[in-house]
């Protein structure tokens, strides 16, 4: 529904029209007329550096650590006792950039696909892919260079003597020694360093594709429920996460004392799920809910009630980890927190339709979590190459989906009387036909549309001598986002409003994400007053305009001390 | 009982770990539950349509696509027609299909041919300037300009519906008798 709103533009102050031509200026006068002037505005990057500084509570976001370096730990405290038990090393809280190193030869893909390495297979199919989209030239030479670099950075150089080995030796992903002791373990054992079986914890790994001894039916139940890997080592089971990027050791129990194990795994869930409502108020589905009717294509009810389960320990880190991105944008206009549906296996939310979760707008607002992300790993650090979604990663897109209602995007401003959706697509490079249509424009000035239901599908158009759009083609997502005037940030881009959620998931996850927006300096401004916006929202600014909290350079909220608690009559900052 | 509650006491902590190293913090990282958000004022709005001067002109109007809105028709009225009636008009970024997007100081958009500067289409958004040319509500705009039937599109997994007659489309914050009419879109399509 346009929420375009009335009662607006009309009033007894009706800006002057000037004929200021120059974008980066027309768009903040914009900004300014819009609904949410006074929120969509500049927050000087030296003010948010500074704050950064200053903030004796500064973290990572995802995890406790520092924001720059976006480290963080796992920890399990007993009694006095910390123990870290996983941690992320400082600088890995992004796959870090190395100096210049030579990228690895698809020949050498080759080698290792046939020694039945997994990941090299998957990336020589993502190299076939690119050159299936027939991009042009350039931009097919750039995209295979990008996914040789990624490749570059899984087998760094120096990693070829691995080649002979059966088991891929992949530094990234494999194992990580551990030392967990704690005194009140039921088992009252201790284990230090690392199981003796090699296990491969990718996320397509199974029993079956490592050396460990093969799980029984019971124990494979156990991991798909709870998102766990189970080791058998001797009489030992050990349960394990992958999570930020690092397999974390549990707990281990007594390999036949499934019952307790699990029941064990359950409380964890609980735990986490009862600590994420307290830090964040939100909600999730449980085994014995339903949720409404399973919707056509047409998005209308049909007979079939969609039940719903528990989310899984591993789903429950990544929602945490995007929700440190995407605060306060759990939160409806009204101020109802968000509830994370997970559906179960075999229904859909929407029948028919190939979609991996999706944000509902309503009292309280929703996040529908289709069985098809079942697979995705939890944290964006736990990616192999850039395959499928993280959870982490796909609770920040869809919660940018809550930002866009929150501060209204598709209400409009004064004169020009466009709505900040309309302005963001004006720096993203679309322009609006008389269909009321939006279109991307090409390099070339060409235009493209999206098919409405399938967002992979586009048609090319050129305007003719009197304005009308011709087709002239069709095209993909890839060769559309490759000839695109201003680059969106990735394929996923049918419609103004889902590339504005992807600029502003790269912008909240930070860190690099970021560079695929920085090289357009307007756009990349608009993002970062749009987060701003909606930050402002749940967090109003002192009656001297200082925000209250910012977003720092890793996506993590950060405390401002310029900010003025009115009700204490002081700066917010604590000495130290 | 003990050893279940000793084991949800370990569950809890190791899990509460995950986003902080020492335990003193946690309360100093949780965020403070945000206040809500503001609501929209449409007092001033639902005052201006709810006069006599309003309800004067809800009756039926014959509306046909020729008759245009404001004196100005598609396809035929220009830029200049539009400009002696609304004032000067500003040329609004980079030409898209049907010309070229001009702006208004009164809530109107035009499109306008790049080539004869005829009008493509005009969006008009319903505010208290225009109480005598636009419906306040769906029930108001089935009678001034019906017939107007329901179109839903579906991008997406979302549904956007709004009411349709050739040359005219309405939308509104929702389909309901009652729901405000917020923009009137004239145009040839």
């Amino acid at each position: 529904m346009n929420q375009n709103r009335p009662g607006e533009g009309t009033s007894s102050k009706v800006e002057e029209i000037t004929d200021n031509s120059d974008r980066s200026d027309r768009s903040d006068r914009k900004l300014e007329h819009a609904p949410d002037a006074n929120v969509v505005r500049n927050a000087g990057g030296e003010i948010a550096t500074q704050a950064r500084g200053a903030n004796p509570d500064k973290h990572s976001g995802s995890a406790g650590g520092d924001p720059d370096d976006g480290s963080f730990s796992l920890v399990a405290i007993s009694g006095n006792v910390e123990t870290v038990i996983a941690e992320r090393a400082p600088g890995t809280g992004q796959i870090a950039e190395r100096g210049e190193q030579p990228l690895v030869s698809e020949q050498s893909l080759l080698t290792r696909a046939d020694n039945g390495d997994i990941t090299a297979s998957l990336l020589l199919k993502e190299l076939e892919e690119i050159r299936n989209q027939k991009l042009p030239d350039e931009s097919e030479e750039q995209e295979i260079r990008k996914l040789l670099t990624k490749a570059s950075k899984i087998y760094p150089a120096g990693s070829e003597e691995t080649l002979s080995l059966s088991q891929p030796q992949n530094p990234a992903l494999s194992k990580q020694a551990f030392s967990f002791s704690h005194s009140q373990n039921p088992v009252g054992a201790e284990l230090n360093a690392e199981p003796p079986v090699s296990r491969d914890f990718r996320r397509d790994a199974t029993a079956a594709s490592d050396k460990a001894p093969p799980l029984t039916p019971q124990q494979t139940r156990i991991e798909k429920q709870f998102g766990v890997k189970i080791v058998i080592n001797g009489d030992q089971a050990e349960y394990h996460l992958q999570a930020y990027g690092k397999d974390n050791l549990l707990f281990f129990a007594p390999k036949n004392d499934l019952k307790g194990s699990e029941k064990r795994l359950h409380e964890m869930v609980k735990a986490q799920e009862a600590r994420l409502t307290a830090m964040y108020s939100v909600t999730f589905s449980t085994d014995t809910e339903t949720a409404g009717y399973v919707l056509d294509a047409n998005l209308e009810p049909t007979k079939e009630v969609a039940h719903c389960r528990a989310p899984r320990l591993d789903e429950l880190i990544g929602i945490e980890a995007g929700l440190s991105h995407s605060a306060p944008s759990q939160f409806s206009a009204s101020g109802k927190a968000l509830e994370f549906v997970f559906i179960r296996a075999g229904q859909h939310h929407i029948s028919g339709r190939p979609i991996g979760a999706n944000y509902e707008y309503g009292e309280p607002p929703k996040v529908y979590m289709d069985p098809t992300t079942d697979t995705n790993v939890p944290t964006e650090l736990d990616k192999v190459g850039n395959w499928g979604r993280s959870t982490e990663y796909q609770v920040v897109h869809e919660l940018t989906h809550g930002a866009q209602e929150r501060i209204g995007f598709r209400e409009r401003s004064s004169p020009p009387h466009e709505t900040i959706e309309e302005m963001f697509a004006h720096e993203a490079g679309w322009v609006r036909g008389k269909d009321k249509q939006f279109y991307l424009q090409g390099k070339n000035g060409d235009l493209y549309k999206c098919d409405l239901l399938d967002s992979t599908k586009w048609i090319k158009y050129r305007l003719d001598k009197t304005d009308n759009a011709v087709k002239i083609g069709a095209a993909t997502s890839a060769q559309v986002r490759a000839d695109a005037l201003i680059m969106p940030p990735t394929d996923y881009m049918q419609n103004p409003k889902e590339e504005m959620s992807e600029c502003l998931s790269a912008y909240r996850l930070g860190n690099h994400y970021r560079d695929s927006i920085k090289k357009y300096p307007n756009l990349y401004d608009m993002i970062r007053r749009i987060d701003q916006a909606d930050i402002n929202k749940g967090y109003p600014p002192d009656s001297s305009g200082n925000y209250q909290y910012l977003r720092a350079d890793n996506g993590s909220l950060v405390k401002n001390p310029s900010w003025v608690d009115a009700s204490k009559g002081n700066k917010h900052a604590k000495q130290h | 009982m003990r050893n279940s509650t000793r084991n949800l006491l370990v569950a809890l902590l190791l899990l509460s770990q995950f986003s902080c190293v020492s335990s003193n913090c946690l309360a100093e990282e949780t965020l403070p539950p945000p206040k809500p958000l503001r609501t929209i004022d449409d007092t001033a709005i639902r005052a201006a349509y709810s006069g006599p001067k309003y309800r004067k002109e809800v009756h039926k109007l014959n509306w046909q696509p020729h008759d245009g809105w404001n004196g100005l028709v598609i396809g035929k009225s220009t830029i200049s027609d539009a400009e002696n009636k609304f004032g000067k008009a500003e040329k609004s970024y980079t030409s898209g299909p049907g010309g070229t997007q001009w702006v208004f100081k009164a809530p109107i958009r035009m499109w306008i041919s790049d080539s004869n500067h005829v009008i493509n289409a005009i969006e008009v958004y319903v505010c208290e300037l225009f109480v005598e040319q636009t419906p306040a509500t769906v029930e108001d705009a089935h009678t001034m300009f019906g017939p107007l039937k329901q179109v839903d599109v579906i991008e997406g997994c979302t549904k956007e519906s709004s009411l349709k007659r050739p040359g005219l489309t309405v939308h509104a914050r929702s389909m309901d008798k009652t729901a405000q009419v917020t923009t009137l879109f004239f145009s040839n399509d």
